[in-house]
């Protein structure tokens, strides 16, 4: 009976344990509302190192420039026109040691302060994590000789929403453009957010062609918290030159990765234009 | 097989199937470290210049786990230079926009395209990969370090931060 635990354990390790795997946290939104000010998340250390993990919180949302081209716009002092949540919330444990295969549930509470306006507020969690050995100076090096060491620390962002009364959200897609450019064929679809809290959803671009038959689809997960122009490019030479329908469509639904209970929902938005190649 | 071994295994057996599906459940990306950023050993009293380029064995590596076609951004913090641990030193460390890059196939040096500024960083896509949830992209990173031939004998260390995070949240 023993040996069959042994093996099982080590089976575990195989599967779950890479060496030098970072934490890994779940789920990447945690949503808190007034009445329910009360939220957490698990990191869970899935190496066989110790990690030392440090939680803390910046205002911050995707932004994009006029080619599509997504960052994340992080605001150190925000006006009152951004709505952060950064200064409410509190994170039980803000610090702490995981073991090899250990897991720690981060307790989050946000607590808003002065008079709120309806709407969303968020904050970026950031979750940084080392390895709890990592001290420099542990490394040697023999005499007239220069060694040195770079000490990796991981941060994985993950979002925070608070809902504050009641909450709408939508898109509207403002303008789309297309342009042929080093044998891509690249679509910019203008988007601005409605309502008071950022619009997470997904994209889909479907090309039909002549017959009505989708010749080209691809998709892309999407979060509004403002304005954005998001690119779809699609390979120049996989689409024969002639004239063709496409059909942008953005809905709250389509995503795998969050829980379609706490989003927000909104109609799909739907907008049909040519294509000349 | 007794009745006690049965429920032991069952539960065993549970709990093994629990971790592998909370491990593919986690709708996160886990960055896995593969190798250090590793400029070598050097002897002072030799002004010299090393780089390492992006296909250089000494580049760090990471390995980037997560949902298929999950768009993300990629950054570093990178530190200006390196200290030696006895206080006596610094050694400059450099980066440029062609310092880092990332591919969707781990043996496949980062196309021109997908270089980037460390500093500033990138768009990337979690690969497909061969089917199923979760797929792959992988980082390289590289860097210059000017050793200066005063330059005290010594070990020298610096903390970067790699940080990544889902744009579509």
């Amino acid at each position: 009976m023993r040996k069959l635990y042994v093996c099982l354990g080590i089976l575990i390790l195989l599967i779950c344990g890479k060496t030098d795997a970072q934490v890994t946290i779940a789920p990447p939104l945690v949503v808190m509302d007034r009445e329910n000010p009360y939220g957490s998340y698990l990191v869970a250390n899935r190496s066989n190192q110790v990690k030392e993990v440090t939680i803390s919180f910046k205002y911050g949302y995707p932004v994009s420039d006029d080619e599509g081209n997504v960052s994340v716009q992080y605001i150190d002092a925000p006006d009152s026109s951004h709505r952060t949540a950064v200064e409410w919330v509190r994170a039980f444990p803000r610090r702490f040691v995981l073991e090899p295969m250990q897991e720690q549930t981060v307790r989050l509470l946000v607590r808003p302060r002065g008079e709120v306006q309806e709407g969303t507020y968020t904050a970026r969690i950031i979750t940084s994590s080392e390895r709890a050995d990592s001290e420099p100076g542990s490394f040697v090096n023999n005499d007239n000789e220069v060694s040195t060491r770079i000490n990796f620390k991981f941060n994985q962002v993950s979002a925070l929403m608070y809902r504050h009364g009641k909450v709408t959200t939508g898109v509207e897609i403002e303008d789309i453009t297309t342009k042929h450019a080093d044998d891509n064929l690249d679509v910019y679809a203008s988007l601005r957010r409605q309502g008071n809290s950022p619009y997470i959803g997904s994209a889909r671009l479907r090309i039909y062609n002549g017959e009505n038959k989708v010749i080209k689809e691809t998709s892309q997960s999407i979060a509004v918290y403002d304005e954005m122009v998001r690119r779809f490019r699609f390979a120049g030479d996989s689409i024969p030159p002639g004239d063709y329908t496409a059909e942008l469509t953005l809905s709250t639904s389509g995503r795998s990765d969050v829980s379609s209970s706490v989003l927000i929902k909104a109609p799909d938005v739907t907008k049909t234009f040519t294509i000349s190649i | 097989m007794s009745i006690v071994f049965g429920i032991r295994l069952s539960i065993l057996i549970f709990f093994v199937l629990s971790v592998v599906n909370l491990s593919l459940q986690a709708q996160e990306i886990i960055i896995t470290k593969e190798r250090d950023l590793d400029f070598g050993m050097t002897f002072a009293g030799i002004t010299q210049d090393f780089i390492i380029d992006l296909d250089d064995p000494g580049s760090a590596f990471f390995t980037l786990t997560g949902p298929r076609n999950t768009d993300i951004f990629i950054s570093f913090v990178l530190p200006d230079q390196l200290v030696n641990n006895n206080g006596t030193g610094t050694i400059p460390l450099t980066f440029d926009d062609t310092s880092a890059g990332w591919s969707r196939r781990e043996n496949q040096t980062p196309p021109d395209g997908n270089l980037f500024d460390p500093a500033i960083g990138t768009e990337a896509t979690i690969h497909p990969g061969g089917g199923g949830q979760l797929g792959s992209s992988f980082v390289w990173l590289g860097g210059v370090i000017t050793i200066d031939a005063q330059q005290p004998a010594g070990a020298y260390s610096g903390t970067a931060t790699i940080i990544v995070e889902i744009t579509g949240l």
